[in-house]
């Protein structure tokens, strides 16, 4: 009997920074076409996991799979090219640049040299871009340097990039955090939208948010996963609510 | 006839060796505490060969000199690192400029102040000592006991000292180190200083043994450099290491090759060091 | 009419050059050019008439040095890679030209010499930048690599004296030939003709530069500088992004060192030192680093000011230029032309 496709599995996952623990043999699958959260207190290891899945760290030991492949210890835009797209914690985009400027250089990421030298102005591409920018609601500031944006508004446009980017995994690394209420409101609605036909995680703090927007919600802590399931499960669970609520269980 | 020569060149490259020794570590404290590399640093290796030679001219001595040099070229730097060097700590390129530019203003200023006309100044310590069946210049040997003595002191003053804690402790973690009511400005100062007083003492005991000109510092900034970038900025011995080795190296390689090609093994060898080993042959891997 | 109105409307003129020079023109599909071109342009097409054949031939190593200063603004200023050597891959392109010039007499030279004036120099930034580039290597050291590497092409050259002419240089070096088959085979010697041949040289160099910088290479460059570890989490190889915007520099330096040689007609090895190094970051430096127009605008204006301050100066002037250095470094670090378009 087939098994849904896991478009994304560890096994084993581990990874140790001197003394400290941070992904302690860890097996994680998401299946294909999924959103889903990734919550846990601070240190649990979320975004080390990230960081291993995206090749930004080289694990200890363990692996990781993408669609099947092995992609453990492959380089960041290696991974990237196969599809695998990261939205980092605080905004993490090209400050100087325009905001249209900031998608186009993430949409050409996976072409060619000689592509990026003779192709200035790409029809099809440039088509795309206002719906785009309307999704991330930032089509006025579509020629603004991305400085000047809002903290919420640079954070939208990096969601933008990535998108752009065209990954078929996405991992969103607490995409609201520093937003106000409002922006946190539009961002679930925004994330809603673009996880449609897209596999998603996205680690996040906010309960709140993680309740409008999750469907399978996996609960880290020290390294390892705690519980996963729906939230409203995952909220009665005895060790969860342990962990939240500060009695420490070893 | 036999090993003899080679005996001669062991304590040549030895020598050398010494003198890169003293001003690579100037070099290597300051990047190794600011971050900062110091393109002016062979003009303080050559403003301590000109007061040699300056006060030389007014009838001193030159052990007097020797002793005054480091202690005016420090003072020099103390005053730059005060200053213009203190304002650009956080953009480290723009440091390059602007210690590149000083380089040329120091150059420039030498030249046309005290002239740009090619001096020498005579051997201090004559005469030569016979052992191992060779005949060597006392001069240079005194140079290498001068460079093992300062540098001993200078570890003493690293590991043992106050000061020095200071300093590592800034070296590792500046903004903790403040935090912990370390006065970061004033170690940054005194580590300045020390870095182009070693410098200076360099120049004054090259002196005797070289031309003195205003761009006497440019050859030796590179040697200085690739002495740096090999051992690491962060150890002592990591600095005499990569300097023996790099002296070494070429007073093995100038036997029986060009000099310039000598110097393009040198450079490809540190090459290939840095980009295997960025942190340098004993340097420890900084977490950026 | 008092001191105090005087002075306002002073300020209020003074304040609107800036937006002067910013004000500009559509022409249809090559861009946009600024008023400050418009008015420019015409003038030094004129300039030969005006002046003797000595300024004239003046202006024609300036103007080379524009397109050098041009090479290094696409590297650093829009790169964000400082190179302390760039002079090396200069004089390289030089003495590559000059070499293929005097020793291969047939047709065609010209363009032979150039390119070798663009390869040598390209092939070496290649090389070095796979090394540095893949190994991670940082931007300090990666300029003091260049400094290094600079100033070993520069010995290279004194001492290997049955190529290079070593100290004493190449001299003479034949001239620039456009040959075009059937056509003509043009030499061209006398200060106007080399100066209007530099000018549109410059033109096209400046043309080429700013459709780069536009290009998505250029926009990736300029991701690069802006922040280089996101760019390979877009799918980019980083080495390889930074080895192509150093060779392309290093091959423009090379052309433009390749332009230098049968322009002047004589070469040294000084092209290659660390004095000319030197300068060619003063000149985009004090310009404006990031604007191409602040690299000409810097070479000529440097050159032209060193120039008036003449021979019995050259001391005080190389003072001046470091002191000159150190103040644009600790207090205007945007340049003219960053000033000017604030």
């Amino acid at each position: 009997m087939e098994r849904p496709r896991m478009v994304l599995e560890t096994r084993d996952l581990t990874k140790q920074f001197g003394g400290v623990v941070a992904v302690n043999e860890l097996n994680y699958a998401v299946e294909e076409g999924e959103l889903r959260c990734l919550i846990g207190t601070n240190g649990a290891g979320k975004t080390t996991l990230f960081n291993l899945v995206t090749g930004a760290l080289k694990p200890t030991s363990g692996e990781v799979y993408f669609r099947g492949v092995n992609i453990t210890g492959l380089s960041p835009h290696q991974i990237c090219r196969m599809g695998i797209g990261r939205k980092f914690q605080s905004p993490n985009i090209f400050q100087e640049l325009s905001v249209s400027d900031n998608i186009r250089v993430a949409a050409q990421g996976k072409s060619g040299f000689l592509g990026l030298a003779l192709h200035t102005y790409d029809e099809t591409f440039e088509d795309q871009l206002p719906p785009l920018l309307k999704s991330i609601r930032l089509y006025e500031m579509k020629d603004l340097r991305a400085s000047s944006l809002s903290h919420g508004q640079q954070q939208w446009l990096e969601i933008g990039m990535v998108l752009a980017n065209h990954p078929s995994l996405l991992l969103l690394d607490e995409p609201t955090a520093g937003m106000t209420m409002a922006e946190t409101r539009e961002t679930v609605g925004l994330i809603r939208d673009i996880s449609a036909g897209m596999t998603t995680i996205v680690i996040e703090h906010d309960i709140g948010f993680v309740r409008e927007i999750a469907e399978t919600v996996t609960v880290m802590y020290r390294g390892r996963i705690l519980a996963e399931g729906r939230l409203d499960e995952v909220e009665r669970d005895e060790m969860v609510r342990d962990v939240y609520l500060g009695r420490q269980r070893e | 006839m036999g090993y003899e020569p080679y005996l001669v060149q062991f304590f040549n490259g030895l020598s050398i060796a010494a003198i890169l020794i003293l001003v690579g570590y100037g070099l290597a404290v300051i990047f190794g505490m600011m971050r900062i590399i110091n393109w002016a640093h062979g003009e303080f290796f050559m403003l301590g060969a000109y007061v040699v030679f300056v006060i030389g001219e007014a009838g001193g001595s030159y052990w007097l000199a020797l002793l005054i040099a480091p202690i005016i070229v420090a003072l020099v730097g103390a005053i730059i690192e005060r200053f213009l060097v203190r304002h650009l700590y956080k953009e480290l390129l723009a440091t390059v400029l602007l210690t590149w530019g000083l380089s040329i203003c120091l150059r420039q200023l030498v030249r046309l102040v005290i002239g740009p006309e090619w001096r020498y100044i005579g051997n201090p310590l004559p005469g030569s000592m016979t052992f191992l069946g060779i005949s060597y210049p006392l001069y240079r040997l005194f140079i290498v006991v001068l460079a093992v003595a300062v540098m001993g002191l200078v570890g003493y003053l690293m590991l043992k000292t106050r000061f020095g804690l200071y300093c590592r402790a800034v070296r590792q973690n500046r903004e903790m180190a403040a935090a912990l009511g370390v006065d970061t400005d004033r170690i940054n100062l005194l580590a300045f200083a020390l870095g182009t007083g070693l410098a200076g003492l360099g120049g004054a005991v090259m002196a005797p043994l070289v031309t003195i000109q205003p761009d006497m510092g440019l050859s030796f900034l590179g040697d200085s450099f690739l002495v740096v970038i090999v051992g690491g900025a962060g150890s002592i011995m990591g600095i005499v290491v990569s300097a023996l080795l790099l002296a070494g190296v070429r007073a093995i390689l100038s036997f029986s090759i060009d000099p310039v090609w000598s110097y393009i093994l040198v450079l490809l060898f540190a090459t290939v060091i840095i980009r295997f080993r960025p942190q340098g042959l004993l340097g420890t891997k900084r977490e950026e | 009419m008092n001191l105090h109105s005087v002075t306002r409307s002073i300020q209020k003129l003074a304040s609107s050059v800036p937006k002067l020079t910013q004000a500009s023109v559509g022409i249809g599909r090559l861009g946009r050019i600024s008023l400050v071109t418009l008015l420019v342009l015409p003038l030094a097409v004129a300039f030969p008439l005006m002046v003797g054949r000595f300024q004239v031939g003046l202006m024609v190593k300036f103007l080379i040095f524009a397109m050098f200063a041009l090479s290094l603004d696409l590297l650093w200023g829009y790169g964000g890679i400082l190179s302390l050597g760039h002079a090396g891959f200069f004089g390289l392109g030089a003495y590559a030209t000059a070499l293929v010039l005097i020793h291969f007499d047939g047709p065609g030279a010209t363009y032979l010499g150039l390119l070798a004036g663009m390869i040598v120099p390209a092939l070496l930034a290649a090389l070095l930048g796979y090394f540095l580039f893949y190994g991670r290597v940082g931007g300090m050291y990666f300029a003091i690599i260049t400094l290094v590497v600079s100033t070993v092409l520069n010995q290279m050259v004194i001492t290997f004296i049955e190529f290079t002419g070593g100290l004493n240089g190449l001299y003479p070096i034949p001239p620039l030939t456009i040959y075009i088959p059937g056509l003509f085979d043009l030499e061209i010697t006398g200060a106007a003709p080399l100066y209007y041949s530099m000018l549109i040289c410059l033109v096209l160099f400046f043309l080429f530069c700013r459709k780069t910088v536009n290009s998505g290479f250029g926009r990736l460059t300029r991701a690069i500088k802006d922040n280089e570890t996101r760019v390979e989490y877009f799918g980019y190889n980083l080495a390889n992004g930074k080895i192509a915007v150093f060779c392309l520099s290093c091959a423009l330096a090379g052309l433009a060192g390749g332009l230098y040689a049968p322009a002047i007609g004589f070469i040294s090895p000084d092209l290659l030192g660390i004095a000319m190094t030197t300068e060619v970051l003063v000149w985009v430096a004090v310009g404006g680093k990031g604007t191409l127009t602040g690299a000409i605008l810097g070479a000529l204006l440097v050159n032209l000011i060193a120039f008036f301050l003449s021979g019995q100066l050259v001391n005080l002037w190389y003072l001046i230029m470091g002191m000159f250095l150190v103040a644009i470094v600790i207090f205007r670090p945007k340049g003219i032309m960053g000033y000017l378009r604030e």
